[in-house]
């Protein structure tokens, strides 16, 4: 799959632009890149600095002498391998299932009449509205009635909760733009209606899949207010939770926090970078029928 | 309701084949049920509660009491919001805030989404990686980051614009428009790149069929790409709507946990004013109050919603 | 529409049925009864996260002296941030799942102590180290009605952090010891570094209330009363007290470049980049300047405190404010005789002399350092002050009045008098709701 799309990316560059147009589109492209990386780089060349060296004056642009303090305080507590232990597992669990489930119900609402349809999807968007904050201590309270609180399960269906309104949204969208025609050729051209699915729905809504799941990923692994309240055992913490015992009464730990807030995010850009091709996948299969 | 529903089933299958229909009637309420379960699961209880205790005196008195139950107060919780003057002002407040939150974010997310579609590889997977990197970075870090840039003395942004010491926060409206741009800020990724995988789902035959028939780029856009994209705009903005309105973290976080009242917003307001009393009660009908004020900002849009649903 | 809902309310209802059914039965356990050495179940303590960074190993050292009483008893140590510990205190207690020991900040008690969310320690207090000398400061947080609600864990104070290097640049020998003098040393530091807009020859930002209010009481000022009928009335815009903040705005007048309406940790950045000479802060900030983590280790020897002088009186201190965290027995605990001696092991002498060394006071007077680094925190504790015992107390803390209060005054959006009056209105109003 990767192949088709990386040809077609070259022979089709950027739809024709002119030159001097395609200029500005880079330019202004460049300018994105920097207005979001460079807070993200300052939060990462913090994370190397020393004290002194935070609060220079002029600031210093990149870390004159880099020091890896910080880094090896995270690294060094136990505890942090358990709450990355943790988050993994979390957000192992949370991802494929919110993308299975969420598929489910978009491809019901996508491709089927049925009654409440719309009321289903105005609803999943009503409970949106509720602020959290008001919503975590019954949450906590129904989870420990039925012994879920305190543990990896509670979490999960807590985080299904809140990622199926987008999920269910953005797929319900993708699977209805798949022209229906589409499909139903490929049933008469034999297909079963699990084929057409495979080989018509499922890659043209790849993107959408990814997307959902990369929101789903970082909605479990960046999580905190929930996983305080349901989470008791400091070995079942996940890492946000892990994170905040830098912030004390009598002041931050900012390099430690950065270090941390570094080496946590890795993982999520790792995930998107070896997802990220598949965004061009719909291309991919439109040119299979075309 | 009995006569209606044979009555129902008969004229359904009067078209297609009988077996086929009526699987085809059960498949869809099989989809939907997992996520039906986690949804009645986890929040009907929370919802139902939250509504009960806004009638409700219940705070640490009540909690730790012999008898530990609440009072029933009626309407006291919302009469005492309602009655307050600043809540009005922070209510106005926060829907000019949403506004610009929600405009902006959604307006630069699909300008970048289109912009991707027009850079070379290279620069596309450079603005996917920067946002990508963005968005997997926790608010709370990243408005400490925010904050730091915006220091007083030696944060980069005041040496770069040569205006060090300047003070973001004294002036409120300064402050709300940091706020607000690190709100942006953090809310772009998820909608460009959400949109640019739609963007994806156009087939360029499409395109240039219509380019063929002497559609200028305005043209392809009214008519080809924002019809793809409508249903994921509207979800994208619902959504934004309603995180914004509530926005809490990023106004909290730079000033240093103890905004002056001018930058209170309805999450903050809640906050302090409910749940720093532990007031269950009040913060519950603060909670409600948020809902009908979402409500009534998004009436027109939900009806719309509940249309898009009903049409694909 | 109209359909839908009444089927989701039924479903609801239908869960709000099962769970009232299953109402679980708390933490585990063998109970009260069986105690000794063969008693078996989990003690579970909630620690705020300084314990984690600060003194991990005090913890492991009390759970192992306990341990020793109670070999099969599993102690489970849940560290919370400060920001939500409170709520999620509430939520365990609804949900029946208490922790069995509690630490909270001294001025967080007293709703909690009032409404009988702790075991009632009176008759026990002499089994804990020191109970005859703890700091009234931190016992005053646990009494109500003569009864004693919880143990003093630990005590903070705050004095004048300064750097020695820059006094010494500044061509000052000798640390102020009298108003006069700190204000002339906060002139001379200013001259000296004219050219640099952001520095501070004292550092106190607006949003620092136990750095203004001590001014507050130096002038005879307090922060509210209480009358004969109950009600509280605010104090803060008496002649004495506005006089008092007035003190205090000369001295940010005087000295304070940086964010005034930033809070004081401010302070350590500031005085590790040498943007501020002089800031009041707690030993625990002081210890950090010079830290590998957060400070420089450079600064080592070259930081000092001395206590705040009095603005009125020659040769006296401003009275500081003293700050600390109590451990408390929850009343709904299932395992109070654990939890109190948990909590004796945790504030023997021994675990206190680590908890002094670590930056803060020990629970009793009598520990002191002899580090001559850390001298300024040992001078005039006797006439430390605390917050009202108010039950709204701390809502005023956590609603932000005070805080907000005094940045409006320290950015001079507000005069002192108009301020006081304001704010204090709001306090008394919030200090008498029921």
């Amino acid at each position: 799959m990767p192949a088709p799309a990386r040809s077609r990316r070259r022979e089709r560059p950027a739809t024709g632009a002119r030159p001097a147009a395609r200029a500005v589109w880079t330019a202004l492209g460049v300018l994105v890149i920097a207005v979001w990386i460079f807070p993200v780089y300052w939060m990462a060349t913090t994370a190397f600095k020393s004290t002194p060296a935070m609060e220079a004056d002029p600031p210093q642009l990149w870390p004159h002498t880099p020091s890896l303090i910080h880094f090896r305080k995270v690294v060094d507590d136990p505890l942090f391998w358990d709450a990355v232990r943790n988050s993994a597992l979390v957000t192992g669990i949370t991802v494929p299932v919110a993308v299975l489930v969420a598929f489910a119900s978009a491809l019901a609402i996508a491709r089927f009449r049925f009654r409440g349809r719309g009321t289903y999807l105005a609803a999943v968007m009503l409970v949106q509205m509720v602020p959290h904050v008001a919503l975590v201590v019954p949450i906590f309270l129904t989870l420990s009635d039925v012994g879920l609180s305190d543990s990896v399960p509670g979490l999960v269906v807590t985080y299904l909760a809140f990622i199926l309104p987008f999920a269910v949204w953005t797929l319900r969208g993708f699977v209805a733009s798949v022209p229906k025609d589409l499909e139903e050729a490929a049933m008469t051209d034999g297909c079963t209606r699990m084929g057409a699915f495979r080989r018509i729905i499922l890659p043209l809504t790849l993107p959408g899949l990814i997307a959902t799941s990369v929101y789903a990923m970082i909605l479990a692994w960046n999580e905190y207010l929930f996983a305080y309240f349901i989470l008791a055992s400091p070995d079942k913490y996940t890492v946000p939770l892990w994170l905040t015992h830098f912030v004390t009464s009598e002041g931050t730990d900012y390099g430690a926090l950065m270090a941390g807030s570094v080496i946590v995010s890795t993982p999520v850009v790792i995930f998107f970078m070896i997802v990220q091709r598949h965004l061009a996948a719909g291309l991919t299969a439109g040119a299979v029928k075309g | 309701m009995t006569s209606l529903a044979p009555s129902r089933r008969s004229a359904t299958t009067a078209e297609p084949p009988a077996p086929a229909r009526r699987r085809a009637d059960r498949t869809p309420y099989v989809l939907i049920a997992p996520s039906l379960v986690v949804l009645l699961g986890v929040l009907a209880y929370p919802l139902v509660k939250v509504v009960i205790l806004s009638t409700q005196k219940w705070g640490v008195a009540q909690i730790f009491s012999a008898s530990s139950a609440p009072t029933f107060v009626g309407l006291d919780n919302y009469t005492k919001l309602l009655g307050d003057s600043a809540f009005w002002t922070v209510l106005l407040r926060t829907v000019v805030l949403t506004v610009a939150m929600v405009g902006l974010s959604m307006g630069l997310g699909l300008g970048i989404a289109l912009l991707m579609r027009q850079v070379p590889a290279w620069c596309r997977r450079g603005m996917t990686f920067a946002l990508v990197m963005a968005w997997s970075v926790p608010t709370f870090i990243s408005t400490e980051v925010f904050h730091w840039i915006t220091e007083y003395n030696s944060g980069v942004a005041n040496w770069a614009l040569g205006i060090q010491p300047h003070n973001w926060y004294t002036d409120a409206t300064q402050g709300l428009a940091v706020a607000t741009a690190v709100v942006v800020w953090g809310a772009v990724p998820l909608i460009a790149i959400t949109l640019y995988a739609g963007l994806m789902q156009i087939p360029s035959e499409l395109v240039e069929a219509a380019r063929m028939d002497g559609a200028g780029p305005w043209g392809v856009f009214r008519h080809i790409t924002l019809p793809v994209l409508r249903s994921l705009l509207a979800m994208l903005t619902t959504l934004s709507v309603i995180w914004d309105f509530q926005v809490f973290n990023q106004i909290w976080i730079l000033r240093n946990g103890a905004p002056s009242s001018d930058y209170y917003t309805l999450g903050i307001y809640a906050y302090v004013k409910a749940y720093a009393g532990h007031d269950y009660g009040l913060a519950s009908a603060t909670a409600v109050l948020t809902v009908v004020a979402l409500l009534g900002v998004m009436v027109v849009y939900l009806r719309q919603i509940a249309k898009i649903g009903e049409l694909s | 529409m109209r359909r839908q809902l009444r089927t989701t309310a039924a479903l609801a209802a239908l869960l709000l049925a099962g769970a009232a059914a299953c109402d679980s039965g708390g933490s585990g356990g063998s109970g009260q009864k069986d105690q000794g050495a063969s008693a078996s179940g989990t003690l579970t303590v909630w620690l705020q996260v300084d314990a984690q960074s600060l003194w991990p190993k005090s913890v492991a050292a009390a759970t192992a002296a306990f341990n020793q009483k109670y070999p099969k008893v599993k102690v489970s140590v849940q560290y919370q941030a400060w920001a939500d510990h409170l709520t999620k205190f509430d939520a365990s207690a609804q949900a029946n799942k208490v922790p069995d020991v509690i630490e909270l900040g001294n001025s967080e008690t007293a709703q909690y102590v009032q409404a009988g969310a702790f075991v009632d320690l009176t008759a026990k207090k002499s089994m804990f180290d020191g109970s005859d000398k703890w700091q009234k400061g931190l016992v005053d947080a646990c009494t109500n009605d003569g009864k004693l609600f919880c143990v003093p864990y630990y005590g903070g104070t705050r004095a004048v952090v300064y750097r020695k290097d820059l006094f010494q640049a500044a061509g000052i020998a000798q640390p102020p010891k009298t108003w006069k003098e700190l204000l002339a040393d906060v002139q001379k530091l200013m001259d000296k570094h004219k050219s640099d807009k952001g520095f501070s020859g004292f550092f106190m930002p607006g949003q620092h209330p136990y750095g203004a209010l001590p001014f507050v009481y130096d002038n005879g000022g307090q922060i509210a009363t209480q009358g004969s009928d109950g009600k509280w009335k605010s104090d803060l815009a008496s002649p004495a007290a506005v006089q008092g903040l007035k003190n205090w705005k000369a001295l940010i007048d005087a000295g304070m470049r940086g964010d005034r309406t930033g809070d004081d940790l401010g302070a350590v950045p500031a005085l590790v980049a040498g943007k501020a000479a002089m800031s009041f802060s707690t030993n625990g900030q002081l210890v950090q300047v010079y830290s590998a983590d957060k400070g420089d280790p450079k600064l080592k020897g070259k930081v000092g405190s001395f206590p705040m002088p009095s603005p009125t009186k020659e040769g006296s201190y401003a009275p500081p404010y003293m700050g600390g965290s109590v451990l408390a027995v929850t009343a709904k605990s299932k395992e109070q005789t654990w939890g109190e001696e948990w909590i004796k092991d945790f504030t023997s002498t021994e675990r206190e002399k680590e908890f002094l060394a670590g930056g803060f006071l020990a629970n009793t007077l009598d520990l002191t350092s002899d580090d001559p680094e850390r001298a300024g925190y040992f001078v005039g504790l006797e006439q430390s002050w605390n917050v009202p015992a108010a039950k709204n107390w701390a809502q005023v803390e956590k609603d932000l009045t005070i805080k907000q209060m005094l940045a409006d005054i320290a950015t001079g959006k507000m005069s002192v008098e108009d301020a006081t009056a304001t704010y204090g209105k709001k306090m008394e109003d919030t200090l008498n709701a029921s």
